[in-house]
Parts: C-alpha cells; sequence; structure tokens
C-alpha cells in the first residue's frame, strides 16, 4: 500500500540528545518507583456502597458503566504530574518530575503508578500495606494515609465479593453460604496448589486489543449517536437487555468526554497561573485539543494519539492492566500521518518528521505509567513483569499485500530510542510480502536494544488463525496481546492466557498413577497405573494423554465458572464499546458480543516433557536398557548416585530431543503439540467457542520449574524448564538444527501464539550481524516457499553474558537493559535471580564463529 | 495476663514458644486496649477499629489435628476458643507453629519456601487471610515496633 | 584410495568456511602429517577411539560392554589400544560421550539428506556447503556423486585443501563443481615442508600454479600461521612471493589454534611439540604486514 517516503537517515539521526525535555522526562520516569494508587479502588468502592451493588445478586452493564461515568467524573484530571517517589527503601525521597508531556491525563493519579482492581485481585495486598514500600524486590510506595484508607474502607467490602470468592461461593456452596472443607472445590484446590494450572480471569478480565477504529472515524460523539439510535423501545426481554447495553455504552463514552473536558479545563487553569509563555502556550494547545478530542473524530497524527491515549486509560478502569494491548498502531495512525505530510515541502517535512517521532516517545512514556499488583512472594517467583501492552506493526494489508508504512519505522525508532518494557512491541513480518529492509530494520533494532521487537511470521500465523476459524480478513489484521499471542485487532475477545497449564504435572501425574510429588501422598487425579507394569511405551503416552485429559478439564471448568461470574459480576461496558460485534448485536463481548469468542491456554513445560517422553521411549521401551522402577528411583533420588543414567539422559547424541533437528524427539513434539491443540479446540468455553493453545511462559517456568521435581530428561528438581515452546538449553549448538525442529510443529496447533528465544552473542561488525540476522529469519519463516509456513515466531536476546553479570553487580547503570522473558520484555535488573540465571543459561548461538558456546553452568547464589 | 511494658516482655520471649493461643490471646488483648492508656503507650492506639463491623471465624490446626485453635470476631469483639468450628471463613493448617508464623510474618522468600515445602494449607476465603496477615504484621512490626521476630 | 569415506564431524549454521550460512563436512584422512595440525583426529583415514577424561564418570558400563579386555578405569587413559579393535561398542554405551568412535560412514544420500536440510539458509544468507577434512580429495568417487546432487539443487560448494592430490583426477571428478577453492600454502621451503607436513610440496605448488592458471574457480590462499614454523619473516615472505608470481593479490592468513594438542592426547597419540598457546592478535597484524610487504598489489584478507 503505502510507499515509504520518510527520511531514513534523518530517522537514524535524531536521537534522544534532540529531545532534552523528553530525554529528562524519560530519566525520572527510571528513577521512580511505582506508587499505589488508590483512587480508582476509592471511587469504585464509594460507588458500589452508595448505590448498594454490594448487596446486588448480579450487577447489570448500566450499573457497571455508572459505576465507571462516576471514576471518570471525579477522578483528578491530571496534566502534568509534578512529582514522583524515588526508591524509599534506600532512603530517598520524592522528587519534582518536569512533565512537558504533550498527552494529558494518565491511567492512575501517579506518575508511575500500580493499578488496584479489589473487584480482582487488588486484596492481595492487603497484610504488605506496611512493608511494600520498602521491600527489597521492586518496592511499591504507599503512603501511611493511602495504606489506612485501603485497610479500613476500601479493602473490607470486597472480602467476599472479589470475581474469586463469588465463584467459590455461587457454584460449589450453596448460593453465598459459607463453604465447609468438604465442598471446597476441587478446581479451587488445584489452582492453590500452584503446579497443575492457573486460570487468569481471577486476576483479570482478558487479553484482547480494543477497536479504535470508530473513535478515529467518528469520534466519541459518534460513536454514542450510533448507540442512542441503537436503543429501541424495549418490549421483550431481549430488546430490554440490548436497551440496557446500549445505554451502558452512551454513559462511559460520556465520562470518557467528561474526563476529557475537565483535563482541558485543568489544563486552562493551568496556563492562567503560569508566567512562562511557552508553557502557556503547550497548555492552550492542550486545551484547544481535549475540548475537542476524542469527543470530535481527530483530523492529525496528534489529535489520533490523544484519542487513543484518553480511551486507552478509560479502557484501564475496567480492564486490569495485565496484557490488554494497543493493536496495530501503525495501520491505525497511517491515514493521519499521511494527511499532515502530504503537502509538507522537503525541509517543513523533516521538521514534522522529528516531531512525530518525538510525540510517539512521549507516548511510550505514558503506556508505560502504571504497572500491574505484585505481591512479593509473586515477585519471587514470578517477577519482573510489566502490563505487557503489546504494540503490532508492520505486516500485510486486508488485500494480503505490504503493509509497511512510514509510521511503522517512526514506532520502530520510538521503541529503540525509548527502551521500554512497556509498550511491548511486536513485529509482524511477511517473507514474501515485506522487504528486506525492513527484516533489516528489525535485526538493526533487535541487535541495538539487545532484545526489542519479536518477530512474528505472517504466513505462519493467518494460517494458524484460519485453521481454527478466522476469516482471511479476520486472520490479516491481526495483532499481538500481551507476549505473543495472536488475535484478530478489536474482533478476538479471545483470552489467550485464560488457562496457563503445566504440562509437566501431567507427565508426573502419569508416572505417580495419579499423584504428584509436591502435593505428597494424597491421589490428585484418576489412577492410570503403575508406569512399572507398562509393557509399552503406548501404555505410558496413554496415560499421560488420560491425566493431560483430567487437568485440561479442571482448568477448563475453573474458567468457565469464573467466566459465568465475570457475566453476571463484571460486564464490560468501556471494552464493549470499543469492539467489533457489541455494538451490532447489542450485547456484551463478555456475553459472546465480540465477531470471535475463542479463549486461549497458554502450556507451560512442553520441551521438557517432549524430552522426557522421548526419554522413556528409548530407553525404558525401545533399547530396554533403563527399567521404568529403576528410572523412577533415579527421579527420586534427583540423580543423586545416578551418574550413569544421568549422563545418558542428559546427552543429546545418546537421548533424542526437541531441537535437535531429530525427527526421533521431534515427532513427539509434533504429537504431543497435536493432541493439545485437539483436546483444547474440542472444549467450548462459556461463550461458545473453544479454545486455542500458545506456547509462551512469562516467567512461569522459572516458577512453577521450582515446584517439580527431577524428570526423565535429565532436568534436576526445582530446576527452571525451558521457556515458551524453546527448546532445552544446549540440546544444539546450531541454531539451524533448532530452527528446523521448530519449523516441523504444525502451525495450526499454535494458533494462541508461540515464544522461541534465541540468545544470540553480539558481533564485533553489526553489519554483518544485521546480514546473518535477517538471513537467518528468512530461511526460519520459508521465504519464497508455497507450501512451507516457517515457523511462528522468534525473539532475540543479543546481550553479551559479560554484560549480564555486569548488569548483576551494578543494577544502577544498567536501570534500562532490556531481556526477552518468555514473550514480554523486562528490564533485567528487575528479574529475581532464578530468572536472571535462567536467562544467562540459555544456550548462546553465536553468529561469528558459526557454533553456539556451551554456556557453562552460571554459578549465581539465589 | 499483665498488662504494658511487662506484656510485651512476655510476649517477646523465645518466639518459637509463642503457641497460636498465646498470639491470639494478645492479639484479643490489642483489641479490647487499644484505646485505654495501657495499649496507647504500646502505639496500639486505632488498632480496634480492624475489627469494628468484621464478623469471621478463623481456625487454626496442625496438619495432625492436634493442635486447634479458633478466632471468632465478631462486631467488634474478638473472642479465642480452641478446638475446631463447623463454620468457619479460613482453615490454616500449618506443619509446626513455627511454619505458620513464618507464613504470616515473612514476606516473599519465606512464603515461597513454605510453599515449596508445601509447610501451611490454606483454605476456604483468601481475603480474610490477607486482611489477618496486615493485622497480625501490623500489630506486631508497625504499632510494637519489632524489626523481626524469627533470627 | 579404496576405503570408505568416514566423516569426522558435520558442522552446521557456519559463518566463516565460507560466504553465507554454511554446513561444513570434515572428512577424514590426510596425506599430510603437519605437526601443527588442528585436527588430528582427521589424519587417519580409519576409525579410532578418543577418550575425554573429563567427560568420564566412572560407571563402568564401558568395561562391562567390551568383549576384548581393552578397557580398565585404573588406567588414565582407559583404552589399552593394543587390544581395542575399534568396534565401537564401549562408545555406543558411554552414557556422558567420554568415549567416541571418530569417523563415521555417510552413504552419499544420507550425508545429502543432512546437508539439505538447511538448504533455506543457504539460500537466504548466499551460503552453501563447504567440503573440508582431513584432505577430502582423498575420496574423488565419492564427493563427485555427492557434489553433483548438491550442485543439482543449486548449492554452493566450497573446498577445503591441502592441495596434495592428484591433479587429474581431481579435474575430472571435483573440479567441475567448486565454486571456491580454499587452498592451504603451508611453507614455501620444499625441505621445510617435508619435515614439518611429511611431504614435499611439489605437487602442492604444481596443483596450485595449475589451478590458478588453467581454471576459472576462485582459489583463496590461506597461510596456516604456527609459530617457529610458518609464521617466520623468511616463509611469509617466500609465500608471499610465490603467489605474486602467479598473479594472487590476496591471501588469507589463518590464525594459530593450538586445540590439536589436546587432541593427541585424547586420541592415544603423542602430541607433537608445538606452542600451546594462542597467537596475540598483534602478532597476527605483524605477520599480516609481512605479507602485505611482499605482494605490492595486496588487496587484502577480508
Amino acid at each position: 500500500m503505502a510507499g515509504i517516503t520518510i527520511n531514513h537517515e534523518n530517522l537514524s539521526c535524531w536521537d534522544l540528545a534532540q529531545f532534552p525535555k523528553l530525554m529528562a522526562l524519560r530519566d525520572k520516569y527510571f528513577a521512580a518507583i511505582p506508587e499505589m494508587c488508590i483512587e480508582r479502588p476509592r471511587l469504585i468502592t464509594q460507588y458500589h456502597l452508595q448505590n448498594g451493588l454490594f448487596d446486588k445478586n448480579k450487577i447489570s452493564i448500566l450499573d457497571k458503566a455508572k459505576t465507571y461515568r462516576y471514576v471518570l467524573e471525579n477522578r483528578l484530571p491530571i496534566v502534568w504530574h509534578e512529582k514522583a517517589m524515588g526508591r524509599h527503601d534506600v532512603g530517598a525521597d520524592r522528587f519534582d518530575v518536569e512533565d512537558t508531556s504533550p498527552f494529558a491525563g494518565s491511567t492512575t493519579s501517579k506518575f508511575k503508578g500500580v493499578l488496584l482492581y479489589p473487584e480482582l485481585f487488588g486484596l492481595v495486598m492487603w497484610p504488605e500495606l506496611n512493608t511494600v514500600s520498602t521491600r527489597p524486590s521492586n518496592p511499591f510506595y504507599i503512603s501511611k494515609k493511602d495504606a489506612e484508607e485501603l485497610n479500613f474502607k476500601i479493602y473490607p467490602p470486597w472480602m467476599k465479593k472479589t470475581v474469586w470468592e463469588i465463584t467459590r461461593y455461587r457454584h460449589y456452596c450453596n448460593q453465598f453460604q459459607e463453604p465447609t472443607t468438604d465442598d471446597y472445590p476441587d478446581e479451587m484446590k488445584l489452582f492453590q496448589n500452584v503446579v497443575f494450572f492457573l486460570t487468569s480471569k481471577a486476576i483479570c478480565i482478558s487479553h484482547c486489543i480494543p477497536d479504535f477504529s470508530m473513535v478515529l472515524k467518528v469520534g466519541l460523539s459518534g460513536m454514542i449517536l450510533d448507540a442512542k439510535e441503537k436503543k429501541i423501545s424495549s418490549e421483550n426481554d431481549e430488546e430490554v437487555r440490548q436497551y440496557e447495553f446500549y445505554s451502558a455504552v452512551v454513559e462511559v463514552l460520556e465520562g470518557i468526554i467528561s474526563y476529557s473536558k475537565r483535563l482541558a479545563d485543568e489544563a486552562a487553569r493551568l496556563a492562567a497561573s503560569s508566567n512562562d509563555a511557552e508553557t502557556k502556550d503547550k497548555l492552550s494547545e492542550i486545551v484547544n485539543r481535549y475540548r475537542k478530542i476524542p469527543e470530535s473524530k481527530p483530523d492529525t497524527f496528534l489529535e489520533a494519539l490523544t484519542a487513543i491515549w484518553t480511551c486507552w486509560t478509560a479502557l484501564h478502569l475496567e480492564n486490569a492492566n495485565i496484557g490488554l494491548s494497543l493493536g496495530r498502531l501503525d495501520q491505525l495512525l497511517y491515514p493521519f500521518y499521511e494527511k499532515d505530510v502530504a503537502s509538507l515541502c522537503k525541509q517543513k517535512r523533516t521538521e514534522y518528521d522529528k516531531c512525530a517521532l518525538e510525540l510517539l516517545c512521549y507516548l511510550w512514556l505514558k503506556i508505560g505509567d502504571h504497572v500491574p499488583t505484585m505481591l512479593e512472594a509473586g515477585e519471587q517467583l514470578f517477577g519482573g513483569t510489566g502490563s505487557n501492552q503489546a504494540v503490532t506493526i508492520g505486516g500485510v494489508d486486508e488485500k494480503g499485500e505490504d503493509a509497511v508504512n512510514d509510521v511503522t519505522y517512526l514506532i520502530l525508532r520510538a521503541a529503540e530510542l525509548m527502551r521500554l518494557r512497556d509498550p511491548n512491541l511486536a513485529a509482524r513480518y511477511h517473507p514474501d510480502k515485506n522487504s528486506r529492509d525492513y527484516l533489516k530494520r528489525l535485526s538493526e533494532v533487535n541487535i541495538k536494544t539487545g532484545a526489542i521487537p519479536a518477530i512474528h511470521n505472517d504466513k505462519a500465523v493467518l494460517k494458524a488463525l484460519m485453521s481454527k476459524g478466522d476469516s482471511e480478513g479476520q486472520a490479516r489484521d491481526y495483532g499481538i496481546v500481551g507476549c505473543v499471542e495472536p488475535v484478530s485487532s478489536g474482533r478476538t475477545f479471545g483470552h489467550n492466557a485464560a488457562i496457563i497449564l503445566n504440562l509437566a504435572s501431567a507427565l508426573e501425574l502419569a508416572l505417580y498413577d495419579g499423584k504428584h510429588r509436591h502435593t505428597g501422598p494424597k491421589q490428585i487425579s484418576p489412577k492410570t497405573g503403575d508406569p512399572t507394569t507398562f509393557g509399552s511405551f503406548r501404555d505410558f503416552w496413554l496415560a499421560f494423554q488420560e491425566q493431560t485429559k483430567w487437568l485440561i478439564n479442571r482448568a477448563t471448568t475453573l474458567n468457565d465458572q469464573l467466566g459465568k461470574t465475570h457475566q453476571e459480576f463484571y460486564p464490560t461496558p468501556v471494552l464493549s464499546a470499543f469492539f467489533k460485534g457489541p455494538m451490532d448485536k447489542g450485547m456484551d463481548v463478555l456475553q459472546g458480543g465480540a465477531e470471535i469468542n475463542s479463549s486461549g491456554a497458554a502450556i507451560i513445560g512442553l520441551a521438557d516433557v517432549v524430552d522426557s517422553l522421548s526419554a522413556i521411549k528409548k530407553w525404558v521401551y525401545d533399547k530396554k536398557q533403563i527399567p521404568f522402577s529403576r528410572l523412577l528411583e533415579a527421579l527420586e533420588a534427583d540423580f543423586e548416585g545416578f551418574s550413569d543414567i544421568f549422563g545418558l539422559l542428559e546427552n543429546t547424541n545418546k537421548t533424542p530431543k526437541f531441537g535437535n533437528d531429530d525427527n526421533y524427539a521431534d515427532s513427539i513434539a509434533i504429537e504431543v503439540v497435536s493432541f493439545l491443540d485437539k483436546e483444547f479446540y474440542a472444549r467450548k468455553n462459556y461463550r461458545d467457542a473453544n479454545y486455542r493453545v500458545g506456547y509462551w511462559t512469562m516467567t512461569f517456568h522459572a516458577g512453577i520449574g521450582k515446584f517439580t521435581g527431577a524428570l526423565p530428561n535429565g532436568r534436576r528438581s526445582q530446576a527452571n524448564f525451558a521457556s515458551g515452546i524453546t527448546p532445552v538449553s544446549n540440546v544444539t549448538h546450531y541454531l539451524s538444527k533448532t530452527l528446523n525442529s521448530l519449523a516441523k510443529l504444525p502451525v495450526q496447533a499454535l494458533s494462541s501464539g508461540a515464544a522461541l528465544n534465541i540468545k544470540y552473542t553480539p558481533e564485533p561488525d553489526p553489519n554483518i550481524m544485521c546480514d546473518h540476522f535477517a538471513a537467518t529469519v528468512d530461511a526460519f519463516f520459508g521465504k519464497g516457499e508455497e507450501t512451507n509456513h516457517g515457523g511462528i515466531q522468534i525473539q532475540f536476546n543479543v546481550t553479551s553474558q559479560e554484560t549480564f553479570l555486569e548488569a548483576m553487580n551494578h543494577p544502577e547503570k544498567y536501570f534500562d537493559l532490556p531481556v526477552r522473558v518468555s514473550g514480554y520484555t523486562a528490564y533485567f535488573v528487575d528479574l529475581n535471580r532464578q530468572m536472571q540465571k535462567e536467562i544467562m543459561e540459555r544456550t548462546e548461538y553465536l553468529l561469528s564463529p558459526g557454533q553456539a558456546q556451551p554456556s557453562a553452568p552460571v554459578d549465581i547464589q539465589i | 495476663m499483665t498488662e504494658g511494658a511487662s506484656f510485651l516482655d512476655w510476649l517477646l520471649g523465645n518466639t518459637e514458644d509463642w503457641s497460636v493461643e498465646r498470639f491470639l490471646g494478645f492479639m484479643k488483648w490489642a483489641f479490647e486496649h487499644s484505646d485505654h492508656t495501657s495499649g496507647a503507650a504500646l502505639g496500639l492506639k486505632g488498632y480496634h477499629e480492624n475489627i469494628e463491623n468484621f464478623k469471621a471465624v478463623y481456625v487454626f490446626e496442625t496438619e495432625d489435628h492436634l493442635v486447634q485453635a479458633t478466632a471468632c470476631f465478631n462486631d467488634g469483639s474478638m473472642v479465642v476458643g480452641t478446638g475446631g468450628a463447623t463454620k468457619w471463613d479460613l482453615k490454616i493448617s500449618f506443619k509446626d507453629v513455627l511454619a505458620l508464623w513464618k507464613f504470616i510474618f515473612s514476606g516473599g522468600n519465606d512464603i515461597v519456601d513454605s510453599m515449596l515445602a508445601n509447610d501451611v494449607q490454606v483454605y476456604g476465603n483468601l481475603n480474610y487471610l490477607y486482611k489477618f496477615g496486615f493485622m497480625a504484621k501490623d500489630l506486631v512490626f508497625q504499632r510494637l515496633g519489632l524489626k523481626r521476630i524469627f533470627v | 584410495m579404496n576405503r570408505r569415506p568416514l566423516v569426522v564431524d558435520i558442522k552446521r549454521y557456519c559463518f566463516h568456511d565460507g560466504p553465507g550460512i554454511r554446513s561444513v563436512v570434515f572428512f577424514k584422512g590426510c596425506p599430510l602429517r603437519c605437526i601443527f595440525c588442528h585436527n588430528p583426529e582427521a589424519q587417519e583415514m580409519g576409525p579410532e577411539m578418543a577418550f575425554l577424561v573429563e567427560r568420564c564418570i566412572k560407571c563402568g558400563a564401558c568395561v562391562k560392554e567390551c568383549q576384548h579386555d581393552a578397557l580398565n578405569l585404573a588406567v588414565p587413559g582407559r583404552i589399552s589400544r593394543d587390544k581395542c579393535n575399534l568396534c565401537g561398542k564401549c562408545a555406543e554405551v558411554c552414557p556422558t560421550d567420554a568415549l567416541r568412535l571418530i569417523g563415521n560412514y555417510y552413504s552419499v544420500e544420507s550425508l545429502f539428506d543432512i546437508l539439505i536440510r538447511d538448504f533455506d539458509y543457504y539460500r537466504h544468507s548466499g551460503g552453501g556447503v563447504t567440503i573440508s577434512g582431513g584432505e577430502c580429495t582423498l575420496f574423488p568417487n565419492y564427493l563427485s556423486k555427492l557434489l553433483n546432487n548438491l550442485k543439482n539443487r543449486g548449492i554452493h560448494i566450497v573446498l577445503e585443501t591441502s592441495g596434495y592430490f592428484d591433479y587429474g583426477s581431481f579435474q575430472s571428478r571435483i573440479l567441475p563443481y567448486l565454486d571456491l577453492i580454499y587452498y592451504d600454502i603451508k611453507l614455501a621451503d620444499d625441505e621445510a615442508h617435508q619435515r614439518y607436513c611429511g611431504k614435499p610440496n611439489t605437487i602442492i605448488l604444481e596443483n596450485f600454479r595449475r589451478l590458478i592458471t588453467e581454471s576459472d574457480v576462485e582459489v583463496h590462499s590461506r597461510v596456516p600461521l604456527a609459530p617457529g614454523i610458518t609464521d617466520t619473516e623468511e616463509n611469509l615472505s617466500a609465500i608471499a612471493r610465490l603467489l605474486r608470481k602467479y598473479g594472487v593479490k590476496r591471501v588469507w592468513p589463518i590464525p594459530y589454534n593450538p586445540l590439536g594438542l589436546v587432541k593427541f592426547q585424547t586420541l592415544g597419540r603423542r602430541a607433537p611439540k608445538i606452542q600451546p598457546t594462542f597467537m596475540k592478535q598483534e602478532q597476527e597484524k605483524k605477520l599480516l604486514e609481512i605479507l602485505k610487504k611482499n605482494i605490492p598489489e595486496f588487496i587484502g584478507s577480508g
């Protein structure tokens, strides 16, 4: 579509030094620790109390909409932040923020805020209120006064009204009666055990990409008009429901307009009290812009950014900041950019582009203005995550043609300069449609930043999505959600992270006849037989399948129960207003209003399980060299005293492993992912659509790994699992072998995304490295091949071991060193020791001498 | 039970000797005396507010069910008992009392360790655990000013 | 020369043995015996047993497996090489690959199947396959079939050679398939060559002359640097003059790699007495200068 007219040389010349105010603000951003913001929970709780919502057996979408309107109308309109908090635990204090952002409004009332959702998971912070400000790892500041308000006023009414508790009371006990030990639900107990599965509906609504096309086309006033026209007189139940839905949409949209007008008023007040002409001008511009946007449709690039930003803050008032994603910003913004630059002469165009880059950088800081709730124990297990707001660029357009445009390159440059973990930049690359120049630029940014962006293969993703029923048009407009999950932008209300399933626990249950080493002698799942009595690998495979199916059933059951609680207690008028489908059907996305209604499961431990199955198949059954009983003894002893068995199991030349281009193991991987895909896809969620499967693990591969004993692939007790879909470290030193194994996997079985972590050692010559990099991606993505779709995704860490070690010793110097964990980007220094170790121990592929260095175990005290 | 500083001395004894009942008993005393002179001197002022309008039953028991204690909160009052209860909001089952105190009073690593070792199991409404955790930590760390309770 | 060719190793995703991304096959067997050889396991044509002591966990599986009483855990090198018949059964059962049988036979088809797996990586990077050794030209019939298969798929082929081969057979069986030849010239003096490499250099230099003058295939001349042996000013100047005679303007010195020393031990062979450490970068630069000095038209070694 759009020809590339932007001047790349200019773009690469502009760096933060050209934008001193922006740079200063970015420095403050990194100096600030997150502060817990009680504004949202306070206003939500007040409204619930004032209107008796806590006493209701069901909360209507209109009640919810009025709640959010109340928040929008009463929250503090902050144009520029004045103060931020330094590392309180080391005696740092409040400092001034010279905020000059062109974007007014904020997700919380703080410069960098922690969003609290008492409806969901906010109460977990309760025991830490007095200590969270000074905890050693990633502290959150909260004042004594705010802590008291949470303790006495805000938290108490929610004790029996969180999504988790309502679900427990409603679905497993007599309604609203306290449960006794006996009927305490299995699924919830399994969840609490951590090792089996987690269901994220307890902590958030969904992973998805809202639809911004309408606000950009007609403004909120146009959307309100549409909703009002659709509100017809209510006769039957269906019409009453629809009437209520459209009324709710109007409530929240009017609330957002009210918020933006109050921002304008606040800017006007600040302008009046300012003595500085430049500041006055800036504020006056904000006044005018926020009086217009997002109520009216935006006409310029800046106005379009403003519309998206303002609506984004409102979306986070409703939807927890866990993976809610922005979608294809380059596609949404390009028409505005194109119009803006159409009549500009060369010099003006240069000035404009520089300004556009600065605006995007400012927006990046805004998007990163909040972090999710994280308790201290969670920090130890799963820490370092941001809110994973993915931004997607590139790929193909609705006709299947090259969609890379000037804004794509502006966004890439902004991400390269800002190096923020949030937003999490995802690049789509179609090997047969997008240019080599674009790919080389993606490679270059990866080499320069060390981790940004992840690259998704359009050919493979489109095939995967269409295999699950998405139309070609829906698939072509996919964006990345959270970590790596592809969904049709604004169309798929597909909670990709609904279930996090630990596949290693299914293996464990099969090894121990329905018991798990972590939970002791208790029978957890159905007996599938003592494996020492099995006559063939097939017997064991069937037992593993049975246990997996049982786990899937438990996890999907809990997910659906929580989903039903969402439907009745957490209707989502804001998200529904910004989605394709609900406005036509007059139906909340939670009720099935969206065009696509899938749910998703992410699998933890794939490579370790596949390698374990391969080891069992080869040594117990094919070679009959290790009896099952002896294997179990070795596991029990964590291989102490079994060095011969350990040596065999760990040795890639002796025991076939996934990721070594070895069909023995790769075929097992294909069987496992196909089986999981078939089983999940066969199950319907509470919105009558299917489950899709993905392979990305955030930091769960390290956290859950701690709870898992030794496995038959030679993984020792408590060790990390391999991350995402990545093979176990050091199965090969030849990257092409690993990538060939990955490309063998049927892509329809990876329809909820996959994270392949590849660690490269930086080369002395970045240009040569860039060529190698691009060639590798093209080969992996099946460029020029009719039938071969190639691998679905690849993401890199291009940081040397020395830099990581240096960063561990001097975190203050490496505060913005980004790393890919599994899908999302984190700051290396924010990660706990176990995760840092995991990243450092990943196979390191050296592009330069052509072969990986065996990455010796890193000796780090955890 | 004695009052004031001597009570604190009593509390400050070997923390490993704290029984559940003993701690709950102290908590009850703290609620009841938070607005008296003796409590205020210990920094307990306002502590009682935590249990105003609060109704809840907590059961504490060892894995072998031998040690049991209950705490019933009812609109500002707290009753500590031995033996179980048929209806409860939260039941904590623990390996030994030290494991319980670590679980309640410690931060990240100890909680993770306790989960890894399965030292403590929690049943029922976890929000009640969070509230109890706040009240216990607030009392011991903030109000009594103890820096840490385990060596 | 009728023995089956054995392969020491197949490296993949390589960048340094030719342009782009490549796979490199190392054949076993070499007519030379350079004392500074860094791949001594590729010298003998037949299979060999290697033992890597640091990997041995002393589990004793090998001792149980051996039919010839050739293994003993009490002996530092484990293998009694006079008793060992190279059956390789011990290596099969060794859990940690401390015992390895060096040299595997692949049919032309099975080797091709492995090399073709990275076809896409060759294609998109301008890479291909590099045939190396040992001295791979020892197997003209085998190579002819393999290279023909590769060429039919349009794969770029690099051959690495010591230059010690029969030109006629090379010309008819191998040369037609090559895109690039890496040709080692180690010592200009015939006597020194005989002493350090075990064979005279006359055939090598004559083959080089013919390749340069008679064939269109690009030849990169390489000089392996061995301290005190090939890296003398005298030798380097002499090689440079020789190259100049044929109008060769570029030369690739190969950094000294002492890692072969350890391999001698693992193979149960006496290691030659040569410098056991890597060469310093400044030294390499100095040597490059000598080459440059003697080739006025020197373009470079990149």
